[in-house]
């Protein structure tokens, strides 16, 4: 996933953004929506979701845009930021649902990497895959957000550490234990 | 420093496509611009900011709460709304009596 965007770039679709230009809302959503959606979607284990969250993470873009200082973080990482608070926010209000009885039916497609028509080879790919999300929705939610920032955003440390308004080191722990984590729960026999 | 080992790349590019699945960047931006029209401060913007209720259906409230108000019949002219709201005829007291003055 792409998310670094040449920096002036992105400052420029910023000001464009503030001063309420529609157009420079698309293009940054062609340069970023991707990721944003990648990354809420694994955040929150639903696509559906992880949609509706890049949308409303994008508004905020829109209506907060004049806020937004070039010298404190980078446009990705401030857009990260906001997509990582509204994750907790809705998974938040998906456990009051799930309290209240109310289950999701919708589920991430599962996608196999193009890797061969053998079926035993998609078989395995497709568990594979299985295995690795199940591990990360296993991850508790600080250490799942640091790797899928890492992993899918691919933002560093110290963006993450913005992002997550908390230090470099601990952000690096919070690395350490997910990797450490997933690689126990995938094993070795998956070349990892 | 943390160290970054071939181990954790091979992790990272794991969840990486462990993260993939189709996306529709166009979707989204058709989404979001849809949603942002509808969040359209307009006329209400100090009470719409935020909010998911469209600006006309505030409006209808805003206007048709008064009116209704305004236009509440009396406790006397209660039992004539029941009764047009029921269906019965109108004026059917009155036509009944135009009747009896005719027999």
């Amino acid at each position: 996933v792409q998310c670094d965007e040449p920096g002036q770039d992105a400052v420029h679709l910023m000001a464009r953004i503030a001063a309420g230009e529609e157009a420079a809302l698309a293009q940054l959503i062609a340069l970023q929506g991707r990721g944003v959606t990648l990354f809420a979607a694994r955040m929150l284990g639903n696509a559906a979701d992880g949609e509706d969250v890049a949308q409303e993470t994008f508004l905020r873009v829109w209506r907060r845009a004049a806020s937004y200082d070039p010298t404190r973080a980078k446009v990705s990482t401030w857009l990260y930021a906001i997509a990582t608070n509204l994750c907790i926010d809705r998974q938040r209000r998906n456990r009051v649902w799930r309290f209240l009885g109310h289950t999701d039916v919708a589920d991430l497609v599962d996608v196999l990497p193009d890797d061969g028509p053998d079926a035993t080879t998609a078989i395995a790919g497709r568990q594979r895959l299985a295995a690795v999300r199940a591990g990360i929705a296993a991850l508790p939610a600080r250490q799942r957000t640091a790797i899928l920032l890492a992993a899918v955003a691919e933002l560093g440390v110290s963006e993450i550490a913005v992002t997550m308004a908390t230090s470099r080191g601990a952000v690096e722990q919070l690395l350490v234990r997910a990797r450490r984590k997933l690689r126990d729960d995938i094993g070795d026999d998956d070349g990892i | 420093m943390m160290e970054y080992d071939a181990k954790d790349a091979a992790i990272d590019a794991a969840v990486r496509a462990a993260a993939q699945h189709p996306t529709d960047e166009g979707r989204l931006a058709q989404g979001v611009l849809r949603r942002l029209r509808q969040d359209d401060p307009g006329l209400f913007g100090l009470f719409t900011q935020g909010w998911r209720l469209a600006p006309p259906a505030f409006a209808i409230v805003l206007i048709a709460t008064p009116l209704i108000i305004a236009f509440l019949p009396p406790p006397s002219q209660e039992d004539m709304v029941a009764g047009l709201i029921l269906g019965a005829p109108m004026f059917a007291e009155l036509a009944l009596d135009d009747d009896e003055v005719i027999e």
